[in-house]
C-alpha cells in the first residue's frame, strides 16, 4: 500500500514592501520635525480657548529654577535658540529692540503655571512698555474636571 | 570544445537597507517633539481706541486675590458664577429703554501679585469662552500691569 504524504505548505511573509513602508515613515518623520527654539520643560496653564501662534513669534521663557534658587528668564527671537538674560529689566530692551526692527512682532509668554504672577506682570509690563502689539499666552489644552 | 562566458550579473547588496531605514526611523522618533504651539492671545488696541482713564464705575472689576478666590466688584464670587454676573451687568438696563446701557463695559483683571499665573489664567479663559458659555462676547478684556494700576487706579 503506498502511503500518500500529504506536502505541508510552506510559510512565507513578503518583505518586499517592508523597506517602501519604512521610507514612507522616514519621509513623514522629516517632514513633521520640528526643531523648537526653546526646549525648557514646565509646567504651562491649561486653557479651553487657544489659538494658533505665529510662526518665528519671539518667545519669553520665565520657570524657576531650583538649582539658581530664583527664576530663570530665557529669550529668543523666534529663530535662534533661547538665551538667558539676568533679569526681567534685559526683556525691556530685548523687546524695544524687536519691536523696533518689526512692530507688528508676536511675541510669546511661556511661563509655568505654578509662578508667581508677579513675575509675570514684570514681563507683560516690560512688553507693554515696548509697545508690543500682540502677545500670546502659551497654554497647554485644560482637561475637563481640571 | 565548448566555451561559456559567464556573465556575471551586477547586484547591489540590499540586505541592510532595511536595517538602516529602520534607524533612522527610530532616530527621527525619539528627536520629533511635537511642540505647544497655542495659547491665549493678547492684542493691545490700537492708540485712538485706547481711552485715557477708565472710572471705576464703568468697568467690570474682577480681582485675583492670592489663594485664587475671586472678587467681583468686591463682592466675592465663584469662577462659575462670574460669567452670568457679567452677562447681566453688560445687558442691564437702568432706564429701561430696551437698550443696554453699556453693553461695552470692559472687564478688568487685576491679579494680586502673590497669586499663582494658572489662576490669572483661569480667569481669563472663562472670559474668552463668553460666546459659548452665555452667548455673547465680552469685548473689552483689560489686564493692566501693577505699574499702569498704581499710576491710573485710586481703589
Amino acid at each position: 500500500m503506498k502511503l500518500v504524504r500529504t506536502k505541508k505548505p510552506k510559510t512565507y511573509i513578503p518583505t518586499a514592501s517592508m523597506a517602501d513602508i519604512a521610507f514612507l515613515l522616514i519621509v513623514f518623520f522629516m517632514i513633521t520635525t520640528k526643531y523648537d527654539v526653546d526646549k525648557t520643560h514646565l509646567m504651562l496653564p491649561g486653557t479651553t480657548v487657544r489659538e494658533q501662534v505665529q510662526k518665528d513669534s519671539a518667545i519669553i521663557v520665565a520657570v524657576y529654577s531650583k538649582s539658581l534658587g530664583d527664576v530663570q528668564i530665557k529669550v529668543s527671537d523666534g529663530k535662534e535658540p533661547s538665551r538667558t538674560v539676568g533679569s526681567i529689566d534685559d526683556v525691556l530692551s530685548f523687546a524695544i529692540q524687536l519691536a523696533e526692527q518689526d512692530p507688528e512682532k508676536n511675541f510669546i509668554i511661556k511661563a509655568d503655571r505654578e509662578l508667581r504672577y508677579e513675575v509675570v506682570d514684570k514681563i507683560f509690563d516690560s512688553l507693554r512698555q515696548a509697545d508690543v502689539r500682540n502677545i500670546y499666552f502659551l497654554s497647554v489644552q485644560k482637561s475637563e474636571g481640571a | 570544445m565548448k566555451l561559456r562566458n559567464r556573465q556575471e550579473e551586477p547586484e547591489i547588496p540590499t540586505a541592510s537597507m532595511a536595517d538602516i531605514a529602520f534607524l533612522l526611523i527610530v532616530f527621527f522618533m525619539l528627536t520629533t517633539v511635537f511642540s505647544v504651539t497655542k495659547g491665549l492671545d493678547f492684542a493691545l488696541p490700537e492708540e485712538e481706541e485706547i481711552p485715557d482713564e477708565i472710572k471705576k464705575e464703568e468697568s467690570i472689576h474682577v480681582m485675583v486675590q492670592a489663594s485664587g478666590a475671586l472678587l467681583v466688584d468686591q463682592k466675592p464670587l465663584e469662577m462659575e458664577e462670574l460669567l452670568a454676573y457679567v452677562k447681566e451687568v453688560l445687558t442691564s438696563d437702568a432706564n429701561g429703554d430696551g437698550v443696554p446701557d453699556n453693553p461695552n463695559k470692559p472687564v478688568i483683571i487685576q491679579t494680586d501679585p502673590d497669586a499663582k499665573y494658572q489662576y490669572m489664567m483661569d480667569v481669563f479663559d472663562e472670559l474668552r469662552q463668553a460666546p459659548e458659555k452665555i452667548d455673547m462676547a465680552i469685548k473689552n478684556i483689560a489686564i493692566p500691569t501693577q505699574r499702569e494700576i498704581d499710576a491710573l487706579f485710586e481703589f
